[in-house]
């Protein structure tokens, strides 16, 4: 028995055909612009974007001196207000790397996922495009 | 006449499927591709890369997306098939694909195929049998059924599919049917011993099995969530060095250490959640047995946790396990150093401390921590949450009302056994991976039967996980593929200090051979011997599984005609040492006041009474209740939940399980009565009338209430010995007596039989039986005989012999 006898159920053959085309041109789309997402959504927690914001002004790892609760030691409240502000530099400085570094992340995955789509659907023309190529280049 | 009617599955959907995958991504269309893609890489080393040899590449890519295609219409089966104009649509790809031929297709070749899919080996290796063997023994079966047409097998099948919820009838379903419908196949299920429900069972552990057959590979988002973290999130938090140190960071690792398929206990979850969310009283107490997943509970809530966090985009909270033990050992002021670790972390960020050994804090901390958790309590940024069990509750948290108030509390119950048995089958997809030994389905049912039964001191899931991974273990290193009942039972024996193994054959003729081993040694109580014997049989083929111990026996009768002697041939016979019986004097229960001997105290630190912490110890044991009538009422009363339920409930509120234990209760109520009773009219009546006549008798004086014999499994009677008999039992004592002396001495001893009848006259009165034999045997043959060693020289070797004329030669 071959594959032959396929051709004895063309209908069958005629559902697969067409069960192709809204694959192709929706189903998988659909699944790459749901993939993009994941991603997206992935990246946004692994840099929480929302909280390097939040935050950002905050001392780093709560790094702070607390100002002295009475009289009016200007030494003391000068020593605790440049730790202080030190401190929170060198979080604005993480941070900032941080969000940098995520955006290029998402970038990077918006660029491969454009790329990935614009390929899957233009596709088709472009082979089409290649068989006439292909029928011009011969002999 | 026999009809095996074959099918033809050229036009069905799998069919049509499996035809242009053979097309297009068969041997020979491969080889093709491959001489096609030579050629072109050919021409690129001779020729150069042109925009020819580019575009004839591109004829490739097509290929690729036609395999996705077909992948995702035929292969992946999530949804019913695109026509279903017969049963034989519904068939599985990878039943289809694995046959060689599409034409005249037969239920063998059908089972042929479905056997070889994974989800075929699968239940194959959950059957405890070799694939080719067992299709051997279906060939043999089928080869004796008269009609093995195809047809209306699928027909049953795309039945139970849709019954199932499933949208392809797979290897399971098939089989499913075939052992549903051919008689001739149910032996083969019966060689397994499995039922036709088992059968259901384990295809619906064999759709379990799939969510584990794929692991998300890191590059997935949630594979980067898992391994990557929350970098922004965990920035918040501050330096916490010293609580660090004495802590483990369960959010760290939440997402990938704490995702599991199975959830148990999902309304304490919930509850659990909900209550740390409160901005007041938000501090949780979990309280459950050892074993009931209190540990599981809190990994699954910090997961919950952290799910919110995304969700809701909350702020970082972390769930730290405070390490209970180095904190009170390793620490030189604990409470100094809990204090300035709770105050650093509190100001670092929001976190909440689980202490699992809340027990232990709360006794060996002292009023110092004890404080400290009270400060922190009610304090924002921390949350506390607390791991104790029942007992440990009620005696150092609810004693405090002032803590207990400040908690709330979740308790955790023991799952069903569904939930037990979804939470051993994910275990054992993780276990199979370092012991490499599968386990059968009747062996994974065993482990909750068989945990159930005996381990009754753990809860679910906990002590079900435990044996499991122990059996996998012993079949490791035992070189089994498999982990049978066999490995189960020997672990449960282990664990549960009490031998479960199935009855051998030295067993079975042991238990035969009981009556026969016992009537030689107990004179003149066949009836006894009888019933207790019979309760053996029961209890030994696991008959008995109720909640009711083994055999619960109430021994009636006058002094000296062997009851207390019987428990103790029991022990010896069937127990097999003396030691397993546990003996309570119960003339020493007299009193209110001795209750605490039997369920323990609030005074002093003993939390379980010496008969349940017995008991505990041994589980499989006799316990003999001597003289029962001469307890106090109270005492008596608490029989009633043991022999009932099988349980006791002590002063702590723990529970022994007495199951597996014979109980005998000994009693003289009524024993003037029975003496007059045997005395008048011995063999005038039937046993049954004179225990009916005795009963009634005990009851009219009130000795027992009714409810306490009617919770008996057989109330026996003793009768009273007569001299004959009393004549043998001064034989079964002197045959010891000569029996020792020779084995322990080499000294042959021989004693005249009118000294047994001395022996008989002097030790045996109808009032008393044989109680003073043994008091005249020590005195007559005993004594003497020390004397006589004492003042001549006897040697190994020597013989004794002793007359009734007192002298010794």
């Amino acid at each position: 028995m071959s594959a032959l006898s396929l051709l004895e159920h063309p209908a069958d053959l005629s559902a697969i055909a067409l069960r192709f085309l809204p694959w192709y041109f929706l189903k998988v789309p659909g699944r790459i612009i749901r993939g993009y997402g994941a991603y997206v959504r992935a990246l946004g927690e692994i840099f929480s974007f929302w909280f390097l914001i939040r935050t950002f002004l905050k001392p780093w790892k709560s790094i702070v001196d607390r100002y002295p609760d009475r009289g009016f030691n200007l030494g003391l409240i000068a020593q605790a207000f440049t730790l202080n502000c030190t401190s929170r530099v060198i979080g604005m400085i993480f941070r900032t790397v941080a969000f940098v570094l995520g955006v290029v992340m998402e970038i990077i995955v918006l660029g491969v996922f454009l790329v990935l789509l614009f390929v899957w659907i233009l596709f088709p023309f472009v082979f089409v495009l290649d068989i006439f190529y292909l029928i011009g280049a011969l002999p | 006449m026999s009809t095996h009617k074959t099918i033809s599955l050229i036009g069905t959907f799998a069919a049509t499927g499996v035809l242009l995958h053979r097309l297009l991504f068969g041997a020979w269309s491969l080889g093709v591709y491959a001489i096609l893609l030579a050629g072109i890489a050919l021409l690129c080393w001779l020729e150069g890369v042109s925009a020819l040899i580019i575009a004839c590449a591109l004829l490739f890519f097509p290929l690729v997306v036609l395999h996705a295609f077909l992948e995702d219409l035929f292969m992946k089966e999530r949804s019913l098939p695109e026509w279903q104009r017969n049963d034989a649509d519904f068939l599985a790809f990878g039943i289809v694909r694995r046959l060689k031929s599409l034409q005249e297709v037969s239920l063998i070749n059908l089972l042929d195929a479905a056997l070889k899919t994974n989800e075929g080996a699968f239940i194959v290796q959950e059957l405890g049998r070799d694939p080719q063997q067992l299709m051997r023994s279906l060939r043999a079966a089928l080869d004796a059924v008269p009609d093995t047409s195809v047809a209306p097998v699928l027909r049953a099948a795309h039945e139970r599919m849709t019954a199932l919820k499933r949208t392809r009838i797979g290897a399971g379903i098939l089989l499913a049917v075939c052992f549903e419908r051919f008689e001739q196949l149910k032996d083969l299920l019966n060689e397994c011993d499995l039922a036709q429900e088992d059968l259901v069972a384990i295809l619906r552990w064999e759709r379990f099995h799939e969510l584990f057959r794929y692991s998300e590979p890191f590059w997935t988002p949630d594979g980067l969530l898992q391994s990557l973290g929350s970098i922004g999130r965990s920035w918040v938090m501050g330096y916490t060095n010293a609580i660090d140190a004495l802590t483990e960071d369960l959010s760290a690792s939440v997402l990938w250490k704490c995702h599991r398929h199975v959830r148990i206990h999902a309304d304490a979850r919930a509850n659990a959640l909900r209550i740390l969310e409160k901005s007041d009283l938000h501090d949780l107490l979990i309280i459950g047995r050892v074993g009931v997943g209190k540990k599981v509970l809190v990994e699954h809530l910090a997961y919950d946790i952290r799910i919110q966090e995304r969700r809701k985009s909350r702020e970082y909270t972390r769930v730290l396990i405070l390490k209970t033990e180095e904190l009170l050992s390793g620490v030189r002021n604990p409470d100094m150093f809990l204090l300035q670790a709770l105050k650093k972390a509190q100001e670092s960020g929001n976190f909440i401390l689980v202490i699992h050994n809340l027990a232990l804090m709360l006794q060996s901390g002292g009023e110092k921590i004890r404080a400290i958790l009270m400060k922190f309590i009610r304090e924002k940024n921390v949350q506390l949450v607390g791991i104790i069990s029942a007992e440990d509750y009620h005696r150092l948290v609810r004693s405090d009302p002032m803590l207990d108030h400040f908690f709330e509390k979740i308790m955790v119950e023991e799952p069903a056994d569904t939930e037990t048995l979804a939470v051993l089958m994910e275990h054992f997809f993780q276990l199979v991976r370092t012991y490499n030994v599968h386990v059968t389905y009747k062996a994974l049912r065993s482990v909750i039967d068989l945990s159930r039964r005996y381990l009754p001191n753990q809860a679910f899931p906990g002590k079900a996980i435990s044996v499991l991974q122990d059996a996998m273990m012993l079949a490791q290193k035992a070189d089994d593929a498999f982990v049978e009942e066999r490995h189960i039972r020997e672990i449960v024996s282990q664990k549960g200090n009490i031998n479960v193994m199935e009855l051998s054959q030295s067993d079975r003729d042991r238990l035969l051979n009981l009556q026969e081993r016992m009537t030689s040694s107990i004179i003149g109580q066949e009836d006894a011997v009888h019933a207790l014997v019979n309760t053996l049989k029961r209890a030994g083929l696991e008959m008995a599984t109720g909640n009711r111990p083994l055999g619960t026996f109430l021994f009636l009768g006058p002094t000296g005609v062997g009851k207390t002697h019987t428990a103790k041939v029991l022990a010896n016979e069937y127990f097999g040492s003396a030691d397993a019986m546990i003996r309570f004097d119960m003339n020493e229960f007299s009193t209110e006041s001795s209750i605490a001997g039997i369920v323990g105290s609030a005074e002093g630190e003993t939390s379980a009474g010496y008969l349940a912490q017995c008991v505990q110890d041994r589980p499989f044991s006799l316990i003999l209740l001597d003289e029962i009538e001469k307890a106090h009422p109270k005492v008596i009363n608490l029989f009633l939940q043991i022999l009932d339920e099988g349980t006791l409930i002590d002063y702590a509120g723990m529970k022994t399980d007495f199951r597996n234990t014979v109980i005998i209760a000994t009693s003289n109520a009524g024993a003037l009565f029975i003496r007059d009773l045997f005395r008048r009219e011995a063999s005038a009546q039937d046993h049954r009338q004179l225990m009916q006549e005795v009963t009634e008798s005990i009851l009219h004086e009130k000795v027992f209430s009714p409810e306490f014999l009617n919770r008996f499994n057989e109330v026996i009677l003793f009768h009273p010995l007569s001299k004959d008999e009393a004549a043998r039992v001064a034989m079964l004592m002197l045959t010891d007596i000569v029996e020792d002396m020779k084995t322990k001495r080499g000294i042959n001893l021989k004693v005249e039989e009118e000294v047994v009848q001395s022996i008989v006259e002097r030790g045996y009165s109808r009032e008393f039986g044989a109680r003073e034999m043994r008091r005249v045997i020590t005195d007559t043959i005993e004594n003497q005989l020390a004397d006589y060693m004492l003042t001549h020289e006897v040697k190994r070797g020597d013989e004794v012999v002793i007359r009734r004329q007192n002298t010794a030669s």
